[in-house]
């Protein structure tokens, strides 16, 4: 899909076409990927994590996207991978809020709320390890 | 037009007005540790978006570390995400 973003993203604000790309591995992640410029962002529809997470819009933001309720909007948020990756971080203050119907993108810092810019994507026992990521086969059969 | 910068000293409890619905007010003027610190109010419409200056630049900060994001990262984290649901639907049956 093809992504246009006005402004830019806070750092990048010279770059303004994207396009959200899905990936060959199975899963909720999708690259959003630049078409002018070398640059990849990991990102990830935030409910697949937090099921609870919602913010409210302001008509501001509704018109310059181009929708008439937050509803309408697709949301993601941006994944920073550290060197483990099980440490993983997803930025909830600013998500990514897209018009799924013109590919409009904005990044939209959120007013009043408490979410925070990097919130780990995986639960603790994932994040300890305790899990077995390695040599754990999910697919094979459980008793 | 241009911009013009004005300085002005206000106490805890007094106000400025910007424009015609936006009210900033000094709540309080505090000194911790030796370090003054100032509550402001902000009075404006809902629609105004008011954020710390800083914030800006933590958001600029996550998305510069953010778009260093590999090939290998991407796979590691849709194995990941693999095993979280693995675990939870374990946990759940």
């Amino acid at each position: 899909m093809r992504i246009m973003c006005d402004d830019g993203l806070p750092g990048f604000e010279n770059v303004n076409s994207y396009e959200l790309v899905e990936p060959d591995e199975p899963g909720p992640f999708k690259w959003l990927r630049a078409t002018t410029a070398d640059l990849a962002f990991i990102v990830v529809d935030p409910r697949l994590f937090w099921p609870d997470y919602s913010f409210d819009l302001t008509s501001a933001d509704l018109d310059s996207l181009g929708i008439s309720c937050k509803d309408e909007a697709a949301v993601y948020v941006v994944v920073t991978v550290p060197d483990d990756p099980l440490l993983a971080t997803a930025n909830l203050f600013a998500p990514l809020v897209v018009n799924p119907g013109s590919g409009r993108l904005k990044q939209i810092p959120l007013r009043g709320t408490s979410y925070p810019l990097s919130a780990y994507l995986f639960p603790e026992e994932v994040r300890q390890g305790k899990v077995g990521l390695v040599g754990a086969c999910p697919d094979a059969p459980r008793r | 037009m241009g911009w013009s910068v004005l300085v002005l000293t206000r106490r805890a409890g007094e106000s400025i007005v910007i424009a015609d619905d936006i009210k900033v007010t000094v709540v309080s003027v505090d000194t911790k540790a030796g370090r003054a610190y100032v509550k402001l109010g902000i009075s404006a419409p809902a629609d105004l978006k008011v954020f710390r200056e800083e914030i800006y630049d933590e958001i600029k900060r996550e998305n510069e570390e953010a778009s260093s994001a590999t090939l290998k990262d991407f796979a590691a984290l849709a194995r990941a995400w693999k095993q979280m649901k693995w675990h939870v639907q374990g946990r759940s049956e």
